[in-house]
């Protein structure tokens, strides 16, 4: 601002800032890239600091700016031996502060929305896309993904610890669903926008809670993986060699079709041997699949940096 | 129109509304506002920034943390509506160490500096 006006001093400042962003450029990742990469903690706010709801961060900062405004200008007058601030615009100074802290008393009272709530505002738009299963995208595009470059696949497992343990598929993380919607503020909502994310359950139920959640927390490209983690070993198993990779086969067994309810593992496992079985991880080209595909990459839009 | 701001909340898509052109003509507009209205308060002197740190003229400290709590009130106020998606709006990631580090070398910098 002071360079826009031609101020030397403002030209001055600006030179040194210049050369000191070039050489702290030029330096950084070379002498402390391990400091300055040092103590992530993701999105991290006020709120969780205290853990406290963010109304209350918002009234209490509001009075506690107020109070400092205050302090300011006593200090000030005292500094400068005048009165100046005890009798100038009295009036105008509390209506404001008044007018903020009774604002900011409301945002308390009525506190930020729930994943509930956002989801109920944003069903009318996005229930349809349930209903005509254009988000549940089937095992061989996801395995498509997975492999693309391009694309950074991320895979969510929100099933029970035990089926987790018994398989799941190479690399996926495991995510409870009462924790996911907390994970999702603070992680996923700084992923990269090529980022994909794909739910999965054992059949659909719970991944479809999942989704809900995500969509409520505001991810975009967010997928369900179509039928499961049965879907996934109703396509894959037989397709993996038992010759390159001898017992892994026979050691998933389908169980019969209607004796589990909807969200229950219909295979059953000898071993938990986790991402170890060949099928979590299958590599096929022979064999062609048929698929609609239905991943729309969204590239991030608006909000840019502070 | 509140069920039409919470289907769609915040932040606008003013680039995907109007296009690039409107959406920098509009920034710039934002821009030579603000940058105006602090020249005209008289923010671009060094003296009054550094009287700040002299106890002499709080002035700069006032207007600035007014104008934060100000848009803190109104970004969490319009988010408890439902109108403004939080989760939409960017927030820097927190690197504790080397922010407190790079802070207290900025602060020291301001007061040298005189800006």
């Amino acid at each position: 601002m002071a360079v826009a006006t031609l101020k030397k001093d403002g030209m001055f400042f600006l030179a040194g800032l210049t050369v000191g962003i070039f050489t702290f450029g030029e330096n950084i990742d070379a002498l402390f890239s391990n400091f300055w990469n040092s103590s992530n903690l993701g999105r991290f706010t006020l709120p969780e600091l205290f853990d406290v709801p963010t109304g209350t961060v918002v009234f209490g900062v509001v009075v506690m700016a107020i109070l400092l405004f205050g302090i300011v200008e006593f200090v000030e007058d005292q500094v400068n031996q005048t009165k100046k601030h005890r009798f100038k615009y009295r009036k105008q100074k509390l209506t404001g502060a008044v007018i903020l802290a009774g604002l900011a008393f409301l945002v308390m009272i009525k506190g930020q929305p729930t994943v509930e709530q956002k989801w109920e505002w944003m069903s009318t738009a996005e229930q349809p896309r349930l209903d005509n299963r254009e988000v549940q995208i089937a095992p061989a595009e996801m395995l498509e993904f997975i492999e693309n470059d391009l694309v950074r696949t991320v895979l969510l497992d929100v099933r029970k610890d035990s089926d987790f343990n018994l398989f799941h598929l190479v690399d996926a993380q495991h995510v409870p669903l009462n924790e996911l919607s907390e994970l999702t503020q603070n992680e996923f909502l700084l992923a990269p926008s090529n980022t994909l994310f794909v739910v999965m359950s054992n059949d659909e139920a719970n991944a479809t809670k999942a989704w809900k959640v995500m969509r409520a927390e505001s991810i975009e490209n967010v997928y369900i993986l179509e039928g499961g983690v049965n879907g996934w070993l109703d396509t894959f198993s037989s397709l993996v060699h038992e010759r390159e990779y001898p017992g892994h086969v026979s050691m998933i067994q389908a169980m019969e079709k209607g004796t589990h309810n909807s969200d229950e593992l219909r295979y059953s496992f000898q071993a938990a041997l986790g991402s170890n079985y060949a099928v979590a991880d299958p590599v096929i080209h022979e064999h062609e699949f048929e698929y609609t595909p239905k991943v729309k990459m969204k590239v991030k839009k608006a909000s840019g940096g502070g | 129109m509140e069920q039409l701001l919470q289907a769609f909340p915040g932040p606008l898509p003013l680039e995907a509304m109007y296009g690039k052109m409107v959406f920098y003509i509009i920034a710039m507009l934002i821009g030579v506002a603000f940058g105006y209205t602090l020249e005209m308060a008289g923010f671009g002197q060094s003296r009054k920034l550094a009287a700040q740190f002299y106890l002499t003229d709080m002035t700069v400290f006032k207007v600035m943390f007014t104008g934060i709590i100000v848009a803190m009130v109104l970004i969490f106020g319009s988010s408890a509506l439902g109108w403004l998606d939080y989760g939409r709006v960017f927030v820097n990631p927190t690197y504790l160490w080397p922010g407190i580090v790079g802070g207290l070398i900025m602060g020291v910098g301001f007061v040298i500096g005189g800006f």
